[in-house]
């Protein structure tokens, strides 16, 4: 049995499908790499995969696969081939049903495309690697920096789930700001009560470390293998610490309207911020600071830095609760008290709401406009207040002004980042890595954030949020021992030059750049700077994009390597020719496939003179799959990619395919060829007619160009061509 | 002095330093030029420059003081606006008059320095202003059209209002109605509106002055809607539909009136009465009806059918006109049962030119002149004709003189052409026809032979300081007499009303007409009413027939027993304007009025043959409905419901007004916020935003940045070109005071080593030139006679010295090893990167990028610790085809295949280089800052490119070597 033959498993989906079985049973059996050719009418019972088991045992696991897609078939087959102990890691699939019987109308195309196909994919699968479970052991340590509500929450968590863990607190105590909240909406407790039982926790677990009054100056390292550098107190000596994994819990800072000066924050001692006022609520007083007056009437302004062009352009989510907290603690402290609050929007979510309903009752007074001014006037405190729904000015002599400022990022962040490698947003906090697929994690594996540092959050959300992250840290160091199919790229050093481009590009900051120190002799200036790679293989996340830039080949991905692409390219593409001319389409295993995918269950119709190959990620595409998609007879190649800023993998594996693209076009077009035969399309997982669109646009630019250099061989003729 | 010698031993980075000055004082270059080499090249220069340095150096002076006088007489400090401007000049020139003393500098400072604080002064000015501009907003509810008017009258425009061609005519015509209806086709409701003004729609059509016209705001914008062409298009239509409907009022008003004089004034005030119901008699001295419109205005202009048609048309209404009947005593009609009298006996007597020679013969006076040819009579002018004047009559006279059969008519005129006050396009025409305009020349004597006239004696004027009229005042020129040989002169500079012909019992003005009230029309006796040229003194139809009109409602308060003061009491109008900033308008141009060719223009046939329909029509399509108040037409040419329109208007009106003290306060006290606008105002914030908002749309403002939080809004302040003239002006000085310095010192002995200074300096002086040519004031370059003179000196000059310096590589003094050891490395930096733009830190090297080596990856220029070398995202995809097989062998493998399938692929070679938009990973080219680069070989030793990479760093130690590299590159 030659080892680079593969069988291929003909599924007919309960004989439903428009194609020629027989044919393509035929035609597969006659490919050179084809071992042997089952036709069976639903692999995805139990009898088919029992065929699976048994086609893998006589093939060394090469079995391709032409079924419907993968994205439903896979993960049962996987696990029923894991139940058995067997390793279904060369498997690959071709995707018969929705991307080809079911769009298009003739049986004899859609046969001819699934025929091409397979062709291609056993191709793929004769240089297939078995991949091999991999383990790891890192120590089961996190650290957690901050200790405000979503650090202790993390810390407790982490610490349930096994890990020991450090807790970072730049101030003397724990507990943050929700320290000092009089009251935590909806709950109705105040911030102290809310704490009190997870303080007593924290202090009787021993798995938990807690370094007050400490800074982190900055992180290094990968998952598994973080350095944190700190400080404690006001020494200066610096102190490390090793870790596998770090949570960000450093909260939020109130903005300090100090420039300002129509608020008179910071002249005048009776205008405070209404963080500074929960602090005054919380120790229980509630005086006119100026004298120790009483407190008749208060002015809240809305608003104050928030929703600004200036200051910060985003609402703050959080100060229309704060506010209405606040107003009814006054209440309760001095019920003859006027509250008035002067807001632009009310913004109260979730049973937020219940508490505004009720500050009316109580009769807090709420006024729709802005303040113009604050002055003193003897020893006393004006404001100028205007209604916009009267349009009118009201003066109000106050004793408390509070200003409802803007909920800012901590201050620090974007040091940290520089070596920890998170990536940031516009507006300063941290971004996490997919807003609903991949909350709370950063661009980095093994850093995590929770809380404010990511937007603002009230408390309930900081708790959910801590929660979460702990889960994926768990998910992640899977208790110290990592153990799983390493599936990523894999770097042979030798072959590695040090360009560093792996490192610049990657989306998730996997590879490592390391010095080659020349130990022996003594450095001369005339040496190379020599550097080489280092990929964690289970660290990686298989985009691929390592490998399109690696100019050497050193750095692939174990499932999809160069010569596999290439040979999947030449197999598909064999009997491309302008007769038949053929549109290349590479799509990502994200949200493209999802959308070809769908385009087939809505059984939408498009041209058949389209072949399709598989990626992990747009990433993965290089100028040199592309030309190589040109030089074997395609005669447009599109590229199929999650839309822009969505890039599922870590960002970036897009507009890195885009780079590819438009350099081909660039370049194609400086060759004599016409570079709009590469486009690149961008799509979210259920835009089916984004993806018909695209391709109608890509056959019928095939036609309208008509053959191609390589099909009329002109190509490399320009040796006599000249200009 | 210490005995001690101390050897110094340079610090590694300080040798480099050194070779750095070194370069930098040329020594090198030096030692291989014999000084006696270098003597002669600059004695050479020496004797050369000689010549020239002279003028040079007078050129400042003479520049300054043309442009001192030329500042005096243009009074230029009241054109600029801003106190900051001539603040900012009086600065720059005082540096200048520290550094040279170039004349007419100092008196320009000290006039600039007075003019600033003449502005100060204006500060007051300005407070006052704002005061006022504050009681405006006071009445902005109360009273938003009184608020708007007075606005207005500090220039703030608004479409509200009446259209200003119908506020300028003083008869009343509604210009912008009646043009819109002939832009409609509507030709019939257009007469029908002149007729409820006036009867002269013929008339006024020909000889109006047009006031209107000056007055419309398209002119503003290009030229203004032909209005006058337009008024006697409707003219012409009357005639060709033959008469005239009459409805005959009803007389049943008991008193009557006498009207004195059928000319205009007294035939529109006749109009008007009779209309009103009131018996009214008009009594004419002359033979014929018309008045000056008769005996005046020669019948090429205006056919005598006209006149005959539009005054009939005024008796068959039922005024009775009694020709060939002189009254003498006004008052007697009054005694006669007449109730009220109107005296519009004009101004129809010639002013005397009252020199030598005028009681000879062939001389004549315009008026009775051209009334004597009007009724038929002939004259022999000879071949050559004076005519003394700028008026209309002048033109008239001149033009009459040709069709008399004179060969050439020459206007004397003692101010220049735009003084003349005879309407424009007859100058114009007269022109065409071969008058002659001699301009600033004034006659004092008529010579005669034996009685008859010879020729005029005149005196050359120039023009001084403009008058109480606005016109420049011609001043004489002393010993600039000189003659014209004429057959005839007539003298037409003014008319008035002969003391002979004053009315008893009646007062007259110090200016020789009847007195009456300038509201009430009322003489010194009472129920005696007086209006026209015989009240105004000389002026045109429009006004005659307007003051006709206004004595008209007068007399009928009058005769009701009704104040008449009050009753003539008007609101303030507001007149409409437009932004003529941005106007959008059609690209029609005003039409041009029809004319008969000038080879038949040998007798008196009408000469402008007037618009066809369709001219007229697109003609008045030109209007742009300046003023909106007369919109009560919707979009569909329904009428609009007055008390919708009412209630519309009185919302615009008020927008405007806030709009206005708004633009006003903001344009006369800077710039402004809604808050701070709203607090001055008093106008509601909301208004305020939303007017701004829709302001900053018209782009009338425009923000400016932001105090406290909120917008600040500004006007667009553009710098006037005088303002910016004075800018570049004044630092222009600056710069020549300084060259004029440098220049002085350095030829008075000149050395090898101030060959740079030289160079330098003069290159100020050309460069300095070069922007004064640019400078225009009044539309002429400022002392262009003087720039001109100098520029080829300049040159001269300039091309000598750099010749020299050419041949001298470098005369910068020594520098010497002993020199360097104490040398202040900062100082050195910085003179070096004051000459060359950067100062290496440390060596100097070139770099060579081998394209065929490189990966793209872009470690050099992460490395560099200067930032002098970037991968430019620039893919030299030509040279890709270049790399041999050799080349790619020692390539990463896919970095070859790459190259190879491109090469494969390819059925041409590219000629261009691929510039992409963005850093593309693994594609690009090397580009190397060597000003940047300390050739630390940091980026040589990071690539890892094959062999030993793609870059190449070697070494220079001298600089102009370096330097010679870098620009080879760059070129």
């Amino acid at each position: 049995m030659s080892n680079d033959k593969s069988a291929v498993l003909l599924c007919t989906c309960g004989n439903q499908l428009n194609l020629d079985f027989k044919g393509l049973a035929k035609a597969s059996s006659k490919m050179a790499f084809a071992a042997e050719v089952i036709t069976h009418d639903l692999v995805c019972q139990d009898e088919g995969l029992a065929e699976i088991e048994k086609l893998v045992d006589a093939h060394d696991g090469r079995v391709v696969i032409a079924a419907c897609t993968s994205q439903k078939t896979k993960p049962r087959i996987d696990q029923y081939l894991q139940t058995r102990g067997k390793d279904g890691s060369r498997i690959q699939y071709v995707n018969i049903r929705e991307h080809c019987a079911w769009v298009h109308d003739h049986t004899d195309e859609a046969t001819q495309k699934a025929i091409d196909m397979i062709r291609g994919t056993l191709a793929r699968s004769a240089a297939s690697n078995q991949l091999v479970s991999e383990t790891k052991e890192v120590s089961s340590h996190v650290t957690v920096i901050g200790g405000g509500i979503s650090g202790i929450e993390s810390a407790l968590n982490l610490s349930n789930l096994g890990y020991s863990v450090t807790l970072f607190e730049i101030e003397k105590n724990l507990g943050g700001h929700v320290l000092s909240l009089p009251i935590v909406a909806p709950t109705g407790r105040s911030g102290k009560d809310i704490l009190s039982g997870r303080l007593e926790a924290i202090e009787n677990d021993k798995n938990i470390t807690v370094l007050c009054d400490t800074k982190v100056k900055y992180v290094e390292g990968e998952m598994g293998d973080f350095t944190v550098h700190y400080v404690a107190g006001t020494s200066d000596e610096e102190e490390t610490l090793s870790t596998s994994a770090v949570v960000l819990a450093m909260g939020f800072k109130e903005f300090k309207p100090t420039m300002m000066p129509e608020y008179r924050y910071g002249k005048n001692p009776n205008v405070l911020t209404q963080f500074e006022l929960s602090e005054m609520l919380s120790a229980g007083s509630l005086l006119r600071p100026s004298d120790g007056g009483p407190v008749r009437e208060v002015v809240m302004i809305q608003c104050v830095g928030s929703r600004s062009e200036d200051f910060k352009r985003d609402c703050s989510k959080l100060c229309c609760t704060f506010a209405i907290d606040n107003s009814i603690e006054i209440l309760k402290h001095a019920p003859e008290a006027k509250v008035h609050i002067v807001y632009m929007d009310i913004r109260v979510p979730f049973e937020h709401e219940m508490v505004y309903a009720e500050s009316r009752k109580k009769g807090v007074d709420y006024i729709r406009g802005r303040v113009s001014m604050v002055w003193e006037e003897k020893d006393k405190t004006l404001v100028r207040i205007y209604d916009s729904l009267l349009d009118k000015f009201l003066d109000v002599n106050a004793d408390l002004i509070v200003l409802s400022a803007a909920i800012l990022p901590p201050d620090g962040l974007n040091t940290l980042s520089k070596t920890l490698g998170y990536a940031m947003e516009n507006d300063g906090h941290i971004k996490e890595l997919y807003g609903k697929l991949r909350p709370n994690e950063t661009r980095r594996r093994g850093v995590v954030a929770v809380g404010s540092v990511t937007h603002p959050q009230f408390v309930n959300e900081s708790i959910t949020d801590a929660q979460a992250a702990a889960l994926v840290l768990h998910n992640e160091l899977q208790g110290g021992m990592i153990e799983r199919v390493a599936r990523g790229a894999v770097l042979n050093v030798d072959e590695c030059v040090g360009c560093s481009l792996c490192a610049q590009q990657c989306p998730r900051g996997v590879p490592l750049m390391v010095e080659q120190k020349n130990e022996s002799e003594e450095e001369s200036d005339d040496d190379k700077i020599l550097f080489k790679a280092s990929i964690d293989t289970l660290n990686c996340h298989a985009c691929g994009v390592c490998q399109s830039l690696c100019p050497t080949g050193a750095t692939e991905l174990n499932f999809l390597s160069n010569n596999q692409l290439w040979a999947e390219i030449e197999a598909i593409l064999q009997d491309a020719g302008p007769d038949y001319p053929i549109t290349l389409c590479f799509y990502c295993e994200e949200c493209a496939v999802s959308t070809i995918d769908i385009v087939g269950t809505q059984r939408l119709k498009y041209p058949a003179s389209t072949r399709f190959i598989p990626l992990p990620c747009a990433g993965r595409v290089s100028i040199l799959d592309i030309l190589k998609a040109f030089e074997n007879g395609a005669s447009t190649v599109m590229v199929a990619a999650c839309e822009t800023g969505r890039c599922h993998v870590g960002g970036t594996g897009n507009e890195m395919a885009q780079v590819q693209v438009d350099v081909a076009h660039d370049i194609l077009d400086a060759i004599g060829w016409k570079g709009d035969r590469v486009k690149m399309f961008r799509m979210f997982s259920a835009e089916p007619e984004r993806f018909t669109r695209a391709v109608e646009e890509m056959t019928n630019r095939a036609k309208t160009f008509g053959p191609t250099p390589v099909h009329k061989g002109t190509a490399g003729k320009w040796m006599e061509g000249g200009k | 002095m210490s005995d001690e010698v101390v050897t110094k031993e340079l610090p590694p980075k300080r040798r480099r330093m050194m070779d750095m000055i070194l370069a930098l004082g040329g020594l090198k270059e030096e030692q291989t030029i014999p000084p006696d080499k270098v003597d002669e090249e600059i004695a050479h220069l020496k004797s050369s420059l000689s010549s020239l340095m002279e003028n040079i150096l007078a050129f400042p002076d003479e520049y300054f003081t043309q442009f001192l006088k030329t500042a005096e007489r243009i009074n230029f400090t009241v054109e600029i606006g801003e106190k900051r401007v001539l603040e900012d000049a009086a600065e720059t020139i005082e540096k200048a008059v520290s550094q040279s003393d170039i004349s007419g500098l100092n008196e320009t400072l000290r006039i600039l320095k007075t003019a600033a604080k003449e502005k100060e002064s204006q500060d007051e000015t300005l407070a006052a202003l704002t005061e006022t501009v504050q009681q405006i907003a006071s009445s902005l509810v109360d009273d938003p059209e009184l608020a708007l008017s007075q606005l207005q009258e500090l220039g703030v425009k608004t479409r509200y209002g009446s259209p200003p061609c119908h506020v300028a005519c003083p008869a009343g015509i509604h210009g912008q109605t009646f043009v819109n209806l002939i832009r409609d086709g509507r030709f019939e409701e257009g007469l029908e509106h002149m007729r409820s003004v006036y009867p002269f729609s013929g008339t006024l059509g020909r000889v109006c002055g047009a006031p209107c016209e000056t007055k419309c705001q398209r002119g503003r914008i290009d030229q203004p809607v032909s209005i006058r062409n337009l008024h006697r298009f409707l003219g012409d239509i009357e005639i060709s539909r033959g008469p005239f409907k009459v409805e005959v009022p009803k007389l049943d008003k008991d008193k009557k009136v006498a009207v004195v004089g059928a000319g205009p004034a007294g035939i529109a005030c006749a109009y008007d009465l009779v209309k009103m119901g009131y018996p009214v008699k008009v009594f004419e001295a002359k033979s014929e009806t018309g008045g000056l419109l008769r005996y005046g205005i020669p019948e090429y202009r205006l056919p005598r059918n006209i006149i005959d048609e539009e005054i009939g048309f005024v008796e068959k209404l039922g005024v009775e006109i009694v020709t060939g009947r002189r009254i003498d005593e006004p008052t007697k009609l009054l005694e006669e049962g007449y109730d009220a009298v109107f005296l519009a006996t004009g101004a129809s007597s010639s002013r005397k030119l009252r020199v030598d020679g005028e009681e000879s013969k062939r001389v004549y006076h315009a008026l009775e002149f051209l009334e004597e040819v009007n009724q038929g009579k002939k004259f022999n002018l000879g071949k050559r004709v004076a005519v003394i004047g700028g008026g209309n009559a002048a033109i008239d006279a001149s033009r009459v003189s040709l069709r008399l059969g004179a060969e050439e008519v020459i206007i004397v005129y003692r101010r220049s052409k735009e003084e003349m006050p005879a309407i424009s396009h007859e100058i114009e025409e007269a022109e065409n026809e071969g008058v002659q305009i001699h301009i600033l020349s004034s006659p004092i004597k008529i010579l005669q032979e034996k009685g008859v006239v010879k020729g005029l004696t005149c005196l050359k004027m120039q023009l001084g300081e403009p008058d109480e009229s606005g016109r420049r005042r011609p001043v004489p020129i002393p010993d600039s007499e000189f003659d014209i040989e004429v057959d005839t002169v007539i003298v037409a500079i003014g008319q008035g009303i002969d003391p002979a012909d004053y009315f008893e019992g009646l007062e007259y003005s110090r200016w020789g007409t009847i007195a009456a009230d300038d509201l009430t029309y009322q003489t010194s006796v009472t129920g005696v009413f007086a209006g026209g040229d015989a009240v105004s003194g000389p002026a045109t139809v429009v006004k005659a027939v307007g003051s006709g009109k206004k004595a008209a409602r007068a007399i009928d308060l009058f005769l009701q027993g009704k104040d008449l003061a009050k009753g003539a009491l008007e609101k303030p109008t507001i007149t409409a304007s437009v932004e003529i900033e941005g106007a959008k308008v059609s690209d029609e141009r005003r039409a041009p009025m029809p004319m008969l060719e000038i080879k038949d223009r040998q007798d008196f046939k009408e000469v402008e043959l007037g618009f066809d329909e369709t001219t007229a029509r697109a003609e008045a399509n030109r209007c742009i409905n300046c003023a909106i108040s007369n919109m009560g037409v919707n979009v569909y040419g329904e009428t609009v419901d007055p008390n919708t329109l009412n209630e519309m208007m009185a919302h615009y009106v008020r927008d405007e007004a806030e709009r206005g003290v708004i633009l006003v306060l903001i344009r006369e006290t800077g710039a402004m916020t809604a808050e701070t606008l709203a607090e001055k105002t008093g106008i509601a914030q909301d208004r305020v935003f939303q007017h701004l908002i829709m302001m900053k749309r018209n782009e009338v403002l425009i923000t400016v940045g932001e105090e406290d939080g909120y917008v600040l809004y500004d006007v667009v302040r553009t710098a006037r070109p005088i303002e910016t003239a004075l800018q570049t002006i004044s630092e222009l000085a600056l710069q020549l005071a300084g060259a004029k310095r440098e220049l002085t010192q350095v030829t008075a002995d000149l050395k090898p080593q101030d060959m740079g200074r030289l160079t330098g300096a003069l290159e100020v002086f050309s460069r300095a030139r070069d922007k004064l040519a640019t400078i225009e004031v009044d539309g002429a370059v400022l002392a262009s006679a003087a720039l001109n003179k100098i520029e080829e000196q300049i040159k001269s000059a300039l091309l000598l010295s750099y010749r020299t310096r050419a041949k001298l590589p470098s005369t910068r003094p020594k520098v010497s090893v002993d020199d360097l050891a104490e040398v202040d490395v900062p100082s050195v930096l910085e003179e070096y990167k004051s000459q060359m733009g950067y100062a290496p830190l440390l060596g100097f090297g070139t770099i060579e990028w081998h394209h065929e080596k490189c990966l793209g990856c872009k470690s050099c220029e992460l490395s560099c610790p200067e930032d002098a070398i970037e991968l430019k995202p620039v893919i030299r995809v030509q040279e890709f085809f270049r790399f041999s097989k050799d080349d790619l062998e020692k390539l990463p493998v896919n970095k070859a295949a790459f190259y190879e399938s491109v090469r494969a692929l390819a059925i041409r070679k590219p000629d261009d280089n691929i510039v992409l938009e963005k850093d593309a990973p693994g594609f690009g080219s090397i580009e190397i800052d060597l000003w940047l680069c300390v050739a630390c070989r940091t980026c040589v030793r990071r690539c890892p490119g094959p062999d030993e990479g793609a870059l190449d760093l070697e070494l220079k130690w001298s600089l102009p070597e370096v330097v010679k590299q870098i620009t080879s590159q760059s070129s």
